[in-house]
């Protein structure tokens, strides 16, 4: 498997990891929670797909959900995952832990909490290795210990003895990105894994992450609220409103002409180095509650766009051009609104 | 606090208990009395169960350091013999209840299905007194070393798992059990090697203080007579035994209710200094 050759053309080749109809929804004490609403992605080998949306947009639980590890109080309504082709609904809990840190692997948001305090990082690393592949240990040792030189870390030697409250937050990301490739995973779950880490350190750690993810032709699920990490990372777009996929376009696209209202005011809260003196357009209000979720369009009380019809009818993803999708009723915006925009 | 520092703060857990006198002498004199214990048929000449009528309950000195009990044996003798019995009681009824309470705390931690039903039967547990409970559950399994430990294993076993049920709750909040299950382990290893090696502390000190609740306990059923049967030594039964003669050999429930009484305080203040050096808000 691993030694299957990774086709170019991501378009034509089938995709590595689909996500189809997904729904997910949290029991609470004032009744379910939709926290994914009909969610559909897929991502090719050896490309990277950037989910983009605010807080409590869902993109957590989705990351979750794709590794399996969506707690006891959260149910899958509907939809599959496939992995290279398998529903993995189908497939038992041991075989789905077996697939987790081989086939596919997760690196957290926060290093400083997502490492065990009292193994050191060496024994952590030995352990993710012996649970995938049987070996003697001096030769795992070794393993994590190029594993963790393999992401830039300064003498793995003396880290690997480290305990992580002895590593700065940058090396202990390092770690925990050199955990989750060790095994060459083909899918790589990136849960906003600078959004915790200086701003110097974030340029190094994306730098690593697109590197080791090109080496081994991984297949990368970025989750972010930061567009500036999205341009830099990202081959594909997919953005998430309140638990609904509410537009997908290839990066390049997705920066020149968004597609959804909400898109367009993700790129006009960014901050510009080039336009300085021109206010930002920040998005007025804040996200609805999950349980209060507005009629007709999620969006739509926040919307400057918005007309009578967004509060009644809910938009459909529909297909534009060159690939793109969008769940607005006036997509394309340019052409539908292009007086007012 | 970040969950960094509280490991490093271990390091310091260790130092400030070493500072803590009142740590030091408690350690000490519970060390000092298990070895005696445990090394009793070295240390005295004297039989625990050879009776002599003839030197029936005399004071203290001639021969006799803590004087004779009323059928002549040897008190100091006796209180050693004594001291096992009830320190094994102790011991190993408080182990086998922290086992069984830290397993039924952690998996109510871990399993969240299960939690409301492991903890109602905990609150069940909880609503008897525990002298109550264990002198029932004593009068239920007739005497016996064996019941007592049980008794006693399951009056502490409650407390310890709610202990361990708060401890372990606090830990799976925590990243790192997540990413544990995210690199594929097992759920028992994430168990031992991630919720337990993390969660406890609080669980050791609670179980230190459970100790001397548990001594008490077992020489409180042996004082009731529902304990071991005479002859048998145990510090309760030795306690219960000189109360006969109280005015007339005021020595043997003294020394005997003193030996106990020094033993629960030392757990005690050992758990207290644990508890006060382990505290992550007076750093």
């Amino acid at each position: 498997m691993k030694q299957m050759t990774i086709s170019k053309q991501a378009g034509v080749a089938a995709p590595l990891f689909s996500v189809e109809n997904l729904s997910v929804s949290f029991a609470t004490d004032s009744g379910p929670l939709l926290a994914l609403d009909d969610v559909n992605l897929s991502i090719h080998p050896g490309e990277t797909l950037a989910v983009v949306g605010e807080s409590g947009s869902g993109k957590s639980v989705l990351s979750l959900a794709i590794m399996g590890l969506l707690p006891p109080t959260a149910t899958v309504k509907a939809g599959h995952l496939r992995y290279d082709g398998r529903d993995l609904a189908g497939l038992d809990k041991t075989a789905r832990r077996g697939m987790r840190g081989k086939d596919m692997a997760m690196i957290f948001q926060e290093p400083s909490t997502a490492l065990n305090p009292v193994k050191r990082i060496g024994d952590q690393l030995v352990e993710a290795i012996l649970l995938h592949d049987a070996m003697p240990k001096a030769k795992a040792k070794a393993r994590a210990v190029e594993a963790l030189a393999a992401t830039g870390i300064p003498s793995p030697e003396v880290r690997a003895r480290a305990f992580p409250h002895e590593l700065s937050g940058g090396m202990r990301q390092r770690a925990l990105i050199a955990m989750a490739l060790i095994h060459r995973p083909r899918l790589l779950i990136a849960d906003e894994p600078t959004t915790a880490l200086d701003v110097t350190v974030q340029a190094q750690i994306l730098d690593l992450i697109r590197d080791l993810g090109r080496e081994t032709g991984t297949a990368t699920i970025f989750i972010t609220h930061d567009m500036g990490v999205v341009a830099e990372m990202a081959d594909r777009v997919a953005v998430l409103y309140a638990g609904r996929m509410v537009e997908t376009a290839r990066a390049s696209d997705l920066f020149t002409s968004p597609e959804h209202p909400y898109t367009l005011g993700l790129l006009g809260s960014m901050p510009q180095l080039n336009q300085r003196g021109e206010p930002m357009l920040p998005i007025s209000g804040t996200v609805p509650d999950l349980r209060r979720m507005p009629s007709g369009c999620h969006f739509h009380p926040r919307c400057p766009f918005a007309q009578e019809r967004c509060a009644e009818e809910r938009p459909g993803l529909r297909a534009l051009d060159r690939g793109r999708r969008s769940a607005c009723h006036f997509a394309p915006l340019l052409e539908t609104l292009g007086g007012q925009a | 606090m970040s969950d960094a520092t509280a490991f490093a703060a271990r390091g310091r857990t260790w130092r400030r208990l070493r500072r803590n006198p009142m740590m030091t002498l408690a350690l000490g004199v519970l060390m000092l009395i298990t070895l005696a214990a445990i090394l009793a048929p070295v240390l005295t000449p004297f039989d625990p169960y050879e009776t002599n009528i003839r030197a029936r309950l005399k004071p203290p000195g001639d021969g006799h350091i803590l004087g004779t009990d009323s059928q002549g044996r040897d008190l100091l003798t006796r209180l050693l013999y004594g001291a096992r019995t009830t320190l094994l009681i102790g011991f190993v009824g408080t182990g086998f209840g922290a086992l069984l309470g830290g397993t039924i705390g952690l998996c109510a931690a871990f399993y969240r299905r299960l939690d409301s039903v492991l903890m109602r039967i905990i609150d069940v547990f909880l609503s008897f007194p525990s002298i109550l409970f264990g002198l029932s559950l004593a009068a239920m399994l007739g005497p016996g070393l064996d019941s007592l430990i049980f008794a006693v294993g399951l009056s502490v076993m409650p407390g310890i798992a709610r202990i361990s049920r708060g401890a372990a709750l606090s830990i799976m909040a925590q990243d790192y059990m997540d990413s544990g299950r995210a690199i594929g382990l097992p759920v028992q290893r994430l168990l031992s090697g991630y919720l337990l090696a993390n969660a406890y502390p609080p669980i050791l000190t609670y179980t230190t203080l459970a100790f001397g609740d548990a001594v008490l306990l077992a020489a409180t059923l042996g004082f009731l007579g529902l304990g071991l049967q005479p002859p048998t030594a145990e510090l309760g039964s030795i306690a219960a035994e000189g109360r006969s003669f109280l005015f007339l050999a005021p020595h043997v429930s003294t020394a005997a209710s003193v030996l106990i009484f020094v033993i629960v305080l030392s757990f005690n203040l050992l758990g207290d200094a644990l508890r006060d050096a382990g505290d992550r808000r007076s750093v």
